[in-house]
């Protein structure tokens, strides 16, 4: 139901032409990292049931050691998706810290049915593939 | 996208395409997607017409191509607003404050140029982030530390030239002061250099801030008189030692003399950390220890009694509430000091400010709360409040879950932050003020009581973080309310230290003496050095004189 759930959203999502293959279930690619935020039970549900076969990594709301230990190095190398579940400002520091390596936000969408307001999304390569800000 | 007012398409695009020819075609941005980026991520204005966006965006990655776009925006007289990081959230992010101006985006521009170890200093370019620093200085095993603000990822530069602040030492803590020299493109596109800097092959220019005669490096700084390329700014040595403390004091008058001796701890240096005072008995957290909070790391305890006096007091007062907390031993007021140094200087600062508290005020009881020896790694620092010990973090963007101390939170906010003077009593007036009027605007400002920050010394800023939502009516309304509480401030000779375009207009109206006298000087100013206007118009209300009285 969570998997469902979360290929909804996408699809609903204004981004989902965005994508090169709009169907989150079976991405082009799988995305490098999914990212869950464990303090909430519909994330770690999440990740049990609809990681993609990623490499899970959790976090706790902030991204800091993940994105100094992982994501930078990672990114500095090549501009790899990656997808998660997360709250909208634990995104939001994606969202931005993915700019400056031509990565876009290419899908997100509210999870229905959680406390808490968390975020399914997906950030890639967008085309074209230009920019820093 | 929206052209800058006055220009026309054609003069534009050959400006377009002239930054494409100086700075490399990739480096030019002027998709909708691109340009889209720029916009600030907080404003309360997203979403309606009034949104302040901008037409295009162009990277230099060098001094030598700063110059070169300045001299194209003089030529095509386009608007260019320059940003280093672009990320001064709740304070306008890297949206311009004249809708159709440039982004010139110096994030490119990442240079650590120098550091000293021996004279505790760096100089860098505008792109050069807090981690950046961090890492630079972890890297090379250099004993210094950087001062940084709650989110790492800002400029070291834009943070210093937008006076914002940070949480080690006092004289550390107000990033415009510790910077060092400048380095800036005019508008004409000339080369400046200021302080010693100015003196050619000057070996001081990091050292020693004024040079000779006038010192003109704060008409650089929430200013639009030129681009700054380059920034000195010192450092602070790694300390031997941490040692943090708590003095709990019991009743609400003791808030005066406890804010009576904070000043003269930290004014004659017996305390050097950042200072924090709260309020356990009406549930207000310490600023630096808020991340805590709301990660629910630390809460207060209420039980039913407690809950009906707080709903029942005025200002944070009723005599019940203030017999309760006798009763239950639960503080009015908390002062939080911090010491770094030597553990025998640090212990010995802590003994002398618990002597000085308790000759002073009656009941005053001191806690020890750690004493850590210094260096600490990433990971022992993330414990505590990371920017307390130096490093950057990410981690204020963690409250953006719901959480017993959070239940609501927001899309964004917007800083609303007067300076106050140091006193108990501004303290309680500024509730009183504000209280009533965030009440009159209907703004959710305030639970029971707001305590300021003590980031500088020798005044209070009274923060009040208002709500960005996703309805663009409700922001309307918190942006009218908005300007309401600074104009109201400024009736009780208050004014805001820093403030997003949308409310530059409206802070600056509140420095109106002598006429304006200030004003008029920053537009006599703006004329002679910008007399085409290409630098950030409209920054804090600094018209040039062709759209001045614009309705801008």
């Amino acid at each position: 139901m969570l998997r469902r759930d979360f290929l909804l959203t996408i699809s609903l999502s204004p981004f989902a032409g965005a994508l090169p293959d709009s169907s989150f279930a079976a991405p082009p690619r799988p995305p490098a990292l999914f990212i869950y935020d464990e303090r909430f039970e519909h994330a770690r549900a999440f990740a049990r049931e609809a990681a993609f076969g990623a490499t899970q990594r959790a976090i706790r709301g902030d991204i800091t050691s993940l994105w100094l230990n992982e994501l930078q190095p990672r990114w500095s190398k090549r501009a790899e998706t990656i997808a998660g579940v997360t709250t909208e400002r634990s995104l939001f520091c994606l969202d931005i810290l993915a700019r400056d390596h031509s990565l876009r936000v290419l899908a997100r969408n509210e999870l229905a049915g959680a406390p808490e307001k968390l975020l399914g999304w997906i950030i890639g390569p967008s085309a074209p593939v230009k920019g820093i800000a | 996208m929206p052209l800058p007012p006055g220009v026309s398409a054609e003069d534009f695009n050959a400006a377009i395409e002239a930054f494409k020819a100086a700075v490399g075609a990739e480096w030019v941005f002027t998709s909708e997607e691109d340009v889209a980026l720029y916009r600030d991520a907080y404003s309360p204005l997203k979403h309606t017409e009034e949104e302040l966006v901008a037409s295009a965006a162009v990277a230099p990655a060098s001094t030598e191509e700063v110059q070169a776009c300045v001299r194209i925006a003089n030529q095509y007289k386009i608007p260019i607003y320059p940003i280093s990081t672009g990320r001064n959230l709740g304070y306008g992010g890297s949206a311009p404050t004249l809708t159709g101006s440039v982004v010139l985006d110096l994030k490119r521009m990442n240079r650590i140029l120098e550091v000293s170890e021996a004279n505790a200093y760096a100089l860098v370019e505008p792109g050069v982030s807090y981690f950046d620093l961090y890492d630079h200085l972890q890297k090379n095993k250099i004993k210094l530390w950087i001062d940084c603000p709650d989110p790492g990822w800002g400029s070291v530069l834009g943070n210093a030239i937008d006076r914002g602040g940070g949480y080690t030492m006092a004289n550390y803590r107000n990033h415009f002061d510790v910077h060092c020299g400048m380095e800036i493109v005019l508008p004409d596109g000339e080369l400046l250099r200021t302080g010693m800097g100015a003196i050619p092959g000057a070996k001081t220019w990091q050292q020693y801030k004024t040079g000779c005669g006038p010192w003109v490096d704060g008409i650089f700084s929430q200013g639009n008189y030129g681009v700054v390329t380059k920034l000195g700014i010192w450092l602070m040595p790694e300390p031997e030692a941490f040692l943090r403390g708590v003095i709990d004091v019991p009743r609400y008058a003791d808030l005066s003399p406890l804010v009576e001796a904070l000043n003269y701890l930290e004014n004659a240096r017996i305390t050097t950390g950042f200072p924090d005072i709260e309020s356990p008995l009406l549930s207000y957290p310490p600023v630096g220890q808020v991340q805590l909070f709301n990660e629910g790391e630390r809460s207060f305890a209420f039980d039913d009694e407690h809950q009906r006096l707080l709903a029942g007091a005025t200002l944070g007062y009723s005599p019940e509430l203030e017999a309760y907390g006798l009763r239950k031993g639960v503080p009015y007021w908390s002062l939080w000091l911090s010491f770094y140094g030597p553990p025998e200087v640090i212990e010995a600062q802590w003994r002398a400010a618990q002597r000085y508290l308790s000759d002073r005020i009656e009941g005053a009881h001191a806690r020890l709360i750690e004493k850590l020896d210094m260096p600490i790694t990433r990971e022992e620092a993330h414990k505590y409040h990371e920017p307390e010990f130096g490093v950057p973090s990410l981690r204020a963007f963690s409250t953006g879950a719901r959480t017993a101390f959070n239940p609501t939170p927001s899309a964004g906010h917007m800083w609303f932050s007067p300076i106050i003077p140091r006193t108990g009593e501004a303290i309680i007036e500024a509730n009183k003020v504000f209280g009533a009027a965030a009440k009159e605007f209907d703004m959710p400002l305030f639970r029971t009581f707001s305590l300021p920050a003590c980031f500088w010394e020798r005044a209070f800023i009274f923060i009040l973080a208002t709500p960005v939502t996703d309805d663009p009516d409700t922001n309307r309304r918190y942006v009218e309310g908005f300007k309401n509480l600074i104009r109201i401030g400024g009736e009780h000779g208050w004014g805001e230290y820093r403030t997003a375009p949308v409310f530059q207009k409206t802070v600056m109206s509140v420095y109106s003496f002598n006429n304006n006298a200030l004003g008029r000087f920053h537009e006599t100013l703006k004329d002679a050095i910008d007399p085409n206007g290409i630098i950030s118009p409209g920054r804090y209300n600094v018209w040039p004189k062709h759209l001045r009285g614009s309705g801008q």
